[in-house]
């Protein structure tokens, strides 16, 4: 199970990186894509995701709407914007040198930034 | 565990939504957990769970109401601070007219110290300390964000930057009042009173005054900053 403090620290680049792949999503969906691709081991706590979100919104890194679902409940939908991609490259910078210097370090394989 | 029969939704979400507010967590905020809890209610219906245990297992996946207000809270510090410096403007307006009311309305406390002593200027004096009394408590609560909790319920409907502004614009607005008010009224005194005593009240009245703002002051500026979360 991974620490909390990287489950922290970790949530602002999941969830830009999920809104670039998915064009727009709503939080139970983001947890859901989270727990699949982690296979659980980033265990978010469902109550803990819409602070992270709202202040994305506040930075001006994702926009909402709410929006009517095919249940017929009204669903906030989130996005990404332009300096919300922006943000998103540098975070994948910032992770992947993170990485390389890990993998350098336990002779793993590097990936290209 | 099912008691399906006596088991209402409508009623479990509004006592769910009452406790949220009462945490401080805002109507918008609390409109998309409870969407997420229908979400998450629904998936577990699927696999097979009545609409209670899905409700009840939903609702303790999201967490308890103080952890998601908590949690809120950490997102957006100055947030916070928004709501305590608006409590304080609104409370200094209580204070204030309470102040002038047991100040210059009631007199009993002046014949108590008279009683016991306290005659002139020291009568004055100890009258208004007495007087500012409660303002340390309030604004030991406020810095706690203890009294924050207990006034967002009793007024839950004037939450806003707005209202803040208008209470902090009144605030001044008294203050000034009631500060030149008590000028003038020594000022008049004067020409009858010893000079010296005089003086000494009208610097009483301006550290009186001056005690609430310099209180708020040093909260914002002297607890906040310490208060506020690294960024992530």
């Amino acid at each position: 199970m991974i620490s909390k403090d990287l489950v922290a620290a970790s949530s602002r680049p999941l969830i830009l990186s999920i809104l670039a792949e998915e064009g727009e999503s709503y939080g139970y969906a983001i947890l859901q894509k989270v727990r699949e691709l982690s296979k659980e081991e980033i265990n978010w706590t469902d109550g803990m995701l819409y602070p992270v979100l709202h202040r994305l919104e506040r930075e001006e890194l994702i926009t909402a709407a709410w929006k009517e679902a095919e249940t017929g409940r009204e669903r906030k939908y989130y996005r990404l914007t332009q300096p919300g991609r922006n943000a998103l490259k540098q975070e994948r910078e910032q992770w992947l040198t993170v990485h390389n210097s890990l993998a350098k370090l336990w002779g793993l394989k590097t990936v290209s930034i | 565990m099912g008691t399906q029969n006596s088991f209402d939704l409508n009623q479990e979400l509004a006592r769910w939504r009452s406790e949220l507010a009462e945490q401080g967590v805002r109507a918008a905020e609390a409109n998309e957990l409870e969407s997420h809890l229908h979400e998450s209610a629904a998936d577990l219906q699927k696999r097979g769970l009545n609409e209670e245990e899905a409700f009840w297992i939903a609702r303790h996946r999201l967490g308890s109401a103080p952890d998601l207000a908590e949690q809120f809270a950490q997102a957006d510090p100055a947030r916070v601070w928004r709501e305590r410096i608006f409590w304080a403007a609104a409370l200094t307006l209580g204070c204030l007219f309470w102040m002038q009311i047991w100040g210059l309305g009631i007199n009993w406390v002046t014949d108590l110290l008279g009683s016991v002593g306290l005659q002139g200027t020291w009568n004055y004096l100890a009258r208004q300390l007495v007087t500012l009394l409660p303002l340390p408590i309030i604004a030991i609560l406020v810095a706690r964000g203890s009294l924050l909790k207990i006034c967002a319920v009793l007024m839950r409907p004037f939450r806003t930057q707005r209202q803040f502004a208008t209470a902090s614009a009144l605030t001044v607005a008294c203050m000034l009042g009631v500060m030149g008010l008590n000028l003038w009224h020594w000022s008049v005194k004067t020409a009858q009173a010893d000079q010296v005593a005089v003086n000494v009240d009208i610097l009483g009245s301006l550290v009186v005054y001056a005690v609430w703002p310099v209180t708020l002051v040093v909260i914002m500026f002297g607890i906040a900053p310490r208060r506020r979360p690294a960024e992530a």
